[in-house]
């Protein structure tokens, strides 16, 4: 088995409030590996956000990584480089943002610079990371990497801002400038959720295409389980900071272990249910940050709650077979499933 | 297959407080330690102002003719041979020759020491214009004088003239807001709820006030004020010339927010219901724009009072018997004055924490109204 | 673009009138008219010569024709070039204001590069380094400068100065410079009087610019695409410098519009205090004593410039920011 392109072991991500400080992340471990997809699936405040913020280490005041490890081993050099150690505003780090690893964001309206044109905001980074390539070259390059998203006439696209694209066309720029310079791995952080799903569907085949032209790892964000389903090679739920089942996209998403991924796909409406079919939805709410439940996180809104255990004890995340893994206390090892 | 019901008491649940509006905007407002204690300092200002007979420790317009351009006479606790005084006292005063520079002026009598007196009795005045009282704050026994920021050129003392003056310099400036919020709002409201032609002509109007130069007008308008109107005319004439370039302003960002709000739906619904253009205007869009007038409007308030105090500087603004802090500023207006009697210009201090303190109260209002800002 | 440059210009046209409109009518308002205030003030120090000739003096400034006649030929004046003649100096008004015009720009002009020059660097460095001792620092700074008024500190400075150098700094000259030539000497001469009032004015000014370019910078920070532009590579001097301070100017441009016409209309109470020979001061004067025409035409000039003020702001706006577009 190849070394995964990216390790993070531990990951603790603070932030600091007027309540005192909260944890975002409560020691995640987890690995990308190469040329593939991993999807990283869970409700809003999860923590998914802060961890695609962390592999960039763009976490800022008043937030910071605390604890942990994230070993990227893109590189070439040996043991790989440990992101967390390095300084958000580093030059080191700066050289990783780009060429090694990029991210797409949720909200292609707001996420670009409306001051700049499209292609302005590519050849900028190009510029950036050689500083050697001619103003005609980088042009050139801009121009190729919008073919490459599919956009339509791409020497016109080049040239103009981004309030004068529609939202599907901004999403493949921004996926175009994610990519121009080469990297091995691309975070894309809920890329299709503000999108319609006409416009969605397309861009998802678009980011496959270009995973398997480009050999690239995608590290998927999202709270959809139909689009986690088609993208991913494997999955990891995440709830309140916590990881709390891992494995493969098919096995987890089809027989899933955790109570709470088990209810998420409870949840998902089904074309084949009757009419008048009541929706599940998850009892209860996801509490705040600040007040955490002790013991197992789900346990205040789980259905299989055992009283005195998983209010008191935070279950590990324990491997069930070979290539699974569930922070449940029905998974305990030696525990009967 | 669970019920989607909350339940009633689920202890992991935290408590959910329901708050209004109101409470939720001032507890924001609160946290916001500078516009907290701006608060404070305006509060205290005020209060001055209305308690400024009985703070006074003289009457407004005594003058002790002969202790005109004297300086502050403190209190102190340790006396010239360094013994502690509970009761903190003040030196007595006399007119003499300066030793050091030949000039008459008016020096110490280290013999005479006058004790701090509180709530002595003093010359009769209205509190708030109503009640009849003798007793001040504090006071000395006379013939010694307690002059805490010392005296003016004709002998008054200069602690009494601020506490009356900040009864005009904080008031001017409510009056003139509170006319144009009127004038303001009302006329945001009308155009831009019924547009048209009335709309245009407002706009133009509007804009031809706005284009012209603030203070060059203030002052052309508040020459015009004629020489022999009496100190309150004067006061109100004053209010009205400056609330006069900012109406408009209001006006504008009344007439944008009716603009938006007048096709979102909950007009609409209310339009549907048969609900009067009044009803729709008091009732519904008058409350959409109020935090945002309101902080406007706090944001005026320091304009004016720098206005008038500019005007009453010049000498084009409030007229005696009424005093303000600008009219106070106006005896310190040559170099000669304020080399010789620098105390004069401490009402400096009283207007910069007053327009710094509204600063501080409108922007945190700023912040507080608008919940969803980061 | 160039229509609409044409359109908003000739749109001044009768908003000018209208102004000018207003402004005579303010004048003529007060019961007296210049000629009875020059002679009661004439009475009142002695000379009783001029009681009497009332109407001679009016025949001579023109002040005996009916008012609407007065302004239409004032206004046909004022776009033939012949601003009027000044009842206290005597002389072509026009020539008055060139006459304190260079002062008047030089010291405005000074005043607002240094407040412009330094209030927004400290604004940007205060977003930047938000509630750090730098921030906190430059934020109670700020608080005072908007809450002090530019006059009452030059009234200050004045008093400091005398009583480090024993001058009184009113005016703009030493005695020996007056009517002098230009020359290093005189420059410098200048420079010793000007900076009271430049400082005095480009510190609250400096503060307003700081606060401003604070809260639109810190805006901007908080806003997605500083993520994006972060996650890119750039380093963070371009992040801060190229994108979002180009971001955040947008109220500064529109405030930039106003500098014009604060080069002839703002401090005017400090010229007064400090006894500049700029057109505010002149304004000032001349209202109070009625000077209808020059006045007037400093009036007129005002409102032209802060209506060509606006129209820079517009243009530089839609310069600078490709979503703003005008038909």
């Amino acid at each position: 088995m190849d070394t995964p392109l990216v390790q993070v072991s531990g990951l603790i991500a603070e932030f600091r409030t007027e309540g005192g400080r909260i944890r975002a992340l409560n020691g995640i471990d987890f690995a990308i590996p190469r040329g593939r997809t991993l999807a990283i699936l869970g409700e809003s405040g999860c923590g998914k956000s802060v961890t695609a913020q962390c592999l960039l280490n763009l976490v800022r005041h008043p937030g910071s990584i605390t604890q942990g490890q994230i070993v990227y081993h893109g590189s070439g050099s040996g043991s790989g480089v440990d992101i967390a150690r390095l300084s958000p505003s580093s030059e080191a780090m700066r050289r990783l943002r780009g060429p090694e690893i990029a991210m797409i964001f949720q909200e292609p309206m707001t996420s670009f610079d409306p001051l700049f044109t499209v292609g302005e905001q590519i050849t900028e980074m190009l510029h950036a990371h050689d500083h050697k390539i001619t103003r005609p070259a980088a042009r050139a390059h801009a121009i190729e990497m919008l073919r490459r998203v599919r956009l339509p006439s791409p020497e016109l696209i080049v040239d103009r801002y981004p309030h004068q694209l529609s939202g599907g066309m901004r999403q493949r720029v921004m996926i175009a400038l994610a990519l121009s310079c080469g990297p091995k791995l691309l975070i894309a952080d809920e890329p299709t959720t503000a999108l319609d799903v006409t416009t969605e569907s397309q861009i998802l085949d678009l980011l496959r295409n270009l995973q398997a032209e480009l050999g690239m790892s995608i590290m998927f964000i999202t709270h959809d389980l139909g689009v986690a389903s088609e993208m991913a090679d494997e999955v990891i739920v995440m709830y309140l900071g916590y990881v709390v089942e891992q494995g493969p996209a098919d096995q987890v998403l089809t027989a899933p272990h955790h109570p709470y991924t088990r209810a998420l796909l409870d949840s998902v409406p089904k074309i084949d249910a009757a009419p008048g079919t009541r929706l599940n939805a998850i009892r209860g709410m996801v509490p705040t940050p600040d007040q955490m439940p002790p013991g197992c996180p789900f346990h205040t809104r789980c259905d299989a709650f055992i009283a005195g255990l998983c209010d008191r004890v935070l279950p590990d995340l324990w491997p069930v077979g070979d290539v699974r893994l569930s922070r449940c206390h029905l998974q305990a090892p030696g525990r009967a499933a | 297959m669970t019920d989607a019901a909350i339940p009633a008491e689920d202890p992991a649940t935290p408590r959910l407080a329901v708050l209004s509006v109101r409470q939720l905007t001032w507890r924001k407002f609160r946290r916001n330690r500078l516009a907290y204690l701006g608060l404070c300092v305006l509060c205290v200002m005020y209060l001055m102002a209305a308690f400024a007979p009985f703070l006074a420790p003289y009457g407004v317009r005594e003058t002790h003719s002969q202790f005109a351009r004297t300086a502050p006479n403190w209190l102190h606790f340790i006396d010239e041979n360094g013994s502690f005084h509970a009761v903190p006292f003040v030196y007595g005063l006399r007119q003499g020759m300066d030793p050091e520079t030949f000039l008459q002026s008016t020096i110490r009598v280290e013999d005479e020491k006058y004790p701090l007196r509180l709530l002595p009795r003093g010359e009769p005045y209205l509190l708030f214009g109503l009640i009849p009282a003798e007793r001040r704050l504090f006071g000395v026994d006379a013939p010694g004088k307690i002059f805490l920021f010392g005296t003016d050129t004709r002998g008054r003392d200069l602690f009494t003239r601020i506490l009356y003056g900040a009864q005009v310099s904080l008031t001017v400036g409510l009056f003139g807001v509170i006319l144009s919020l009127v004038l303001g709002v009302g006329i945001g409201l009308a155009t831009g709820y019924y547009g048209g032609w009335f709309d245009s002509i407002t706009q133009r109007v509007i804009e031809m006030t706005q284009a012209f130069p603030q203070i060059p007008l203030w002052l052309a308008l508040a020459a015009l004020i004629p020489p022999t109107w009496s100190s309150i005319q004067v006061y109100f004439g004053i209010s009205i010339v400056l609330s006069i370039l900012t109406w408009g302003a209001l006006a504008r960002q009344v007439r944008a927010m009716v603009l938006s709000l007048k096709t979102s739906d909950f007009v609409r619904a209310a339009r549907y219901s048969n609900a009067s253009t009044g009803r729709i205007m008091l009732r519904h869009l008058l409350p959409s724009t109020f935090s945002h007038v309101l902080v406007i409007a706090t944001l005026a308030i320091p304009a004016m009072i720098l206005g008038e105090t500019a005007l009453s500087f010049l000498g084009l603004g409030i007229k005696a018997p009424m005093t303000s802090w600008g009219l106070l500023l106006n005896e310190a207006q040559s170099v000669q004055v304020i080399v010789e009697t620098p105390w004069l210009l401490i009402p400096v201090v009283f207007v910069v924490l007053t327009i710094i303190s509204f600063n501080f109260v409108g922007d945190g209002l700023r912040d507080a109204a608008d919940p969803f800002a980061r | 673009m160039w229509v609409y440059i044409a359109r908003r210009i000739l749109a001044l046209i009768p908003t000018l009138i209208l102004i000018m409109l207003v402004s005579f009518i303010i004048m003529q308002l007060p019961p007296a008219d210049f000629v009875d205030q020059y002679v009661s003030r004439e009475a009142a120090r002695g000379n009783t010569s001029v009681a009497g000739q009332e109407e001679m003096l009016r025949q001579q400034f023109g002040l005996d024709q009916s008012l609407p006649v007065q302004f239409v030929s004032w206004v046909g004046g004022v776009f033939t070039g012949n601003l009027g003649i000044s009842f206290t100096d005597k002389r072509q008004v026009s020539e008055i204001i060139m006459d304190r015009l260079p002062a008047t720009l030089a010291i405005a002009g000074m005043a607002f590069l240094l407040s412009w020059g330094v209030g927004i660097p400290l604004g940007v460095y205060s977003a930047t380094h938000q509630y750090r001792a730098g921030d906190v620092a430059l934020t109670g700074i700020a608080f005072v400068g908007i809450g002090l008024p530019d006059f009452l500190l030059a009234l200050l400075f004045l008093v400091a100065a005398f009583y480090v150098t024993g001058d009184v700094l009113l005016g703009l000259s030493s005695p020996e410079f007056v009517g002098a030539s230009l020359s290093w000497g005189k420059v410098v001469d200048f420079m010793s009087y000007a900076w009271l009032s430049v400082v005095a004015v480009a510190f609250t000014g400096m503060a307003y610019i700081m606060r401003v370019t604070r809260n639109n910078m810190l805006e901007e920070l908080g806003k997605p695409y500083v993520m994006t532009l972060r996650a890119k590579g750039l380093p963070e001097r371009v992040v801060i410098w190229r994108h979002v301070f180009r971001n955040a100017i947008n109220p500064l441009v529109m405030l930039f519009g106003q500098v014009l016409s604060f080069l002839i209309n703002g401090f005017a109470i400090t010229s007064v205090v400090l006894n500049l020979p700029t057109v505010q001061a002149t304004y000032l004067q001349a209202t109070l004593l009625q000077d209808t025409y020059l006045a007037g035409a400093i009036l007129v000039l005002i409102a032209m410039t802060v209506m060509l003020g606006n129209l820079i702001s517009d243009l530089l706006l839609a310069w600078i920011d490709p979503r703003v577009r005008y038909d």
